[in-house]
């Protein structure tokens, strides 16, 4: 199969392709209003593609030089409340969701 | 319920009619005695601990502290396939038999042995062994030395416990009025555990509940994260007034009016990855949610009592539960559901924007329980509105509350202001 050419992309797959939804999070949290709108411009208008591309992989046998790629597009749900819906990189008025834990299963009770 | 052990069809905004009006008092949210006084409902009711899945091997372990009253519990699967539950002391003085640090909470034993003296027992409870037993000339029967259990049921996959002796209900019977395609729903193997948070409030326990299963809020406190314009025609609310152990059905529809502007193209795109198919599984699972068969039918979020609630979406659910830690303190988890392990990178990316969306609201939701908490607290108001429709399932909490601990209102003014 054809890799489509992401390469634009690349500045966006090093500084967000965050291997976990926490790293993500954070990331999203301290980044300025202006680089999340950028980040979210340059990716959001893709991500039908990249979904498109990443979906010829069996989840699991993704390759590694694509996990990046996925990871993006993942950041960009994580940004899409920011630059979509309240314009800031957290919400005001509102937990800050790093604080809670992230539970490993259903009862992991401590 | 009707004849045969069947159930009545549900019909959407019954039970609203027996609920009380006026302001509801603010002590079982706010007073440390009334705190006190409350925790024999955690004595008596059905308590949702686990899923059934996480026990597939027989010694399989889980054990929690219900904190609430302090009670140590394991729950194990036998050898004979029965999962039972333990309080987890050891009959011999009292130690702690499984869990004994972070490591250990769950896991497998072949059986159960004290760290303490290495009294053992079977996976069904019996003892099994006595180290040096001539020490103990006058023991009592080995029966009586069985672990003390604790009664345990399941329903939809979730196991539920009962610290009472002799709970006054069966689960079936707790839970009357639970629509009975949800249990099978539920229950099927196809549900996988997603993911969950889990966090300490400092407000009462019942307010955590009482933010979610309410609709009122939604349109002002969410303006930003959901965009909603909620009218209480979208929010059906049905109380089971009669069940000991249902409070209430809260059913979200979305028809397009109730959108105060077009969700995100993103989020749109994600519902178009998700790979459910929400019409086939209403074929599979009839009656399990969408009871007023309505074509924008988005949520049904139910209420069981004391504390758990379950947010059932077509082709997902979420479930909450609140452990009081003290009559202002809370522990909160919340936890996702998705059928089957995510196929492809769209499935996954669908999921991610679930997860990420309802973290969103949720933020916005415990941030502001916590200052209503305080605010509340101040003493400034004895009693509070509580609105019918779309917010009377706080309303139904607090009489359920009432209800299972005997009290009445006047009660609550007389003895606990």
């Amino acid at each position: 199969m054809t890799t489509p050419d992401f390469s634009d992309l690349r500045p966006y797959v090093e500084a967000w392709g965050l291997a976990t939804s926490a790293e993500r999070l954070n990331k999203r949290c301290n980044s300025s209003q202006g680089e999340l709108k950028a980040f979210y411009d340059a990716v959001a208008p893709r991500l039908q593609n990249i979904i498109d591309f990443l979906n010829q992989f069996p989840l699991r046998d993704i390759p590694q030089e694509h996990q990046g790629l996925a990871r993006t597009a993942l950041a960009a749900l994580e940004v899409s409340g920011p630059v979509n819906s309240w314009g800031a990189p957290l919400l005001e008025l509102a937990h800050d969701p790093r604080e809670w834990r992230t539970k490993t299963h259903y009862s992991d009770y401590r | 319920m009707a004849a045969d052990g069947e159930s009545a069809p549900l019909r959407l905004g019954s039970g609203l009619d027996a609920l009380g009006t006026g302001r509801i008092s603010v002590a079982p949210y706010l007073s440390a005695s009334f705190f006190e006084k409350e925790k024999e409902i955690w004595q008596k009711t059905w308590v949702m601990v686990a899923r059934e899945s996480q026990f597939a091997k027989p010694g399989d372990y889980l054990t929690f502290d219900l904190k609430a009253v302090n009670k140590p519990i394991f729950i194990v699967l036998g050898q004979d396939g029965k999962l039972r539950a333990f309080y987890n002391v050891c009959q011999h003085r009292g130690g702690r038999l499984l869990g004994l640090d972070a490591d250990r909470m769950r896991g497998n034993v072949k059986h159960i042995s004290c760290r303490f003296h290495r009294w053992s027992y079977r996976l069904d409870g019996t003892l099994m062994g006595i180290p040096e037993r001539q020490l103990f000339p006058a023991l009592e029967p080995q029966r009586e030395l069985a672990l003390k259990p604790v009664h345990l049921d399941a329903w939809g996959g979730f196991v539920f416990v009962n610290l009472a002796e002799s709970p006054a209900w069966t689960l079936a019977e707790y839970l009357a009025g639970v629509p009975e395609g949800l249990g099978r729903y539920c229950a099927d193997s196809a549900w996988v555990w997603h993911t969950g948070f889990q966090t300490q409030l400092a407000c009462n326990w019942k307010d955590a509940l009482n933010i979610q299963h309410e609709g009122y809020h939604a349109s002002a406190l969410h303006e930003k994260t959901l965009g909603l314009r909620l009218k209480a025609s979208m929010v059906p609310v049905t109380l089971f007034t009669d069940s000991p152990g249902m409070t209430s059905l809260s059913t979200s529809l979305l028809p397009p009016e109730a959108f105060a502007r077009t969700p995100p193209a993103i989020a749109q795109l994600a519902r178009r990855c998700s790979g459910i198919d929400g019409g086939k599984l209403m074929e599979e699972f009839p009656g399990a949610m969408n009871h007023a068969n309505d074509e924008h039918f988005s949520i049904d979020c139910l209420t069981f009592f004391p504390n758990f609630m379950i947010d059932s979406h077509l082709g997902y659910f979420m479930t909450m539960r609140v452990w009081p830690l003290a009559h202002d303190r809370a522990e909160l988890e919340w936890d996702f559901f998705f059928r089957g392990a995510p196929r492809d990178f769209g499935e996954l990316f669908s999921r991610e924007q679930v997860v990420i969306a309802t973290r969103d609201v949720l933020t916005e939701d415990w941030h502001v329980i916590e200052k209503a908490s305080k605010s509340l607290g101040a003493g400034v108001l004895d009693g509070v509105h509580v609105g019918r429709d779309m917010e009377a399932s706080v309303r139904a909490l607090h009489e359920k509350l009432l209800h299972h601990l005997g009290l009445t209102e006047e009660d609550l003014r007389n003895d606990y202001a």
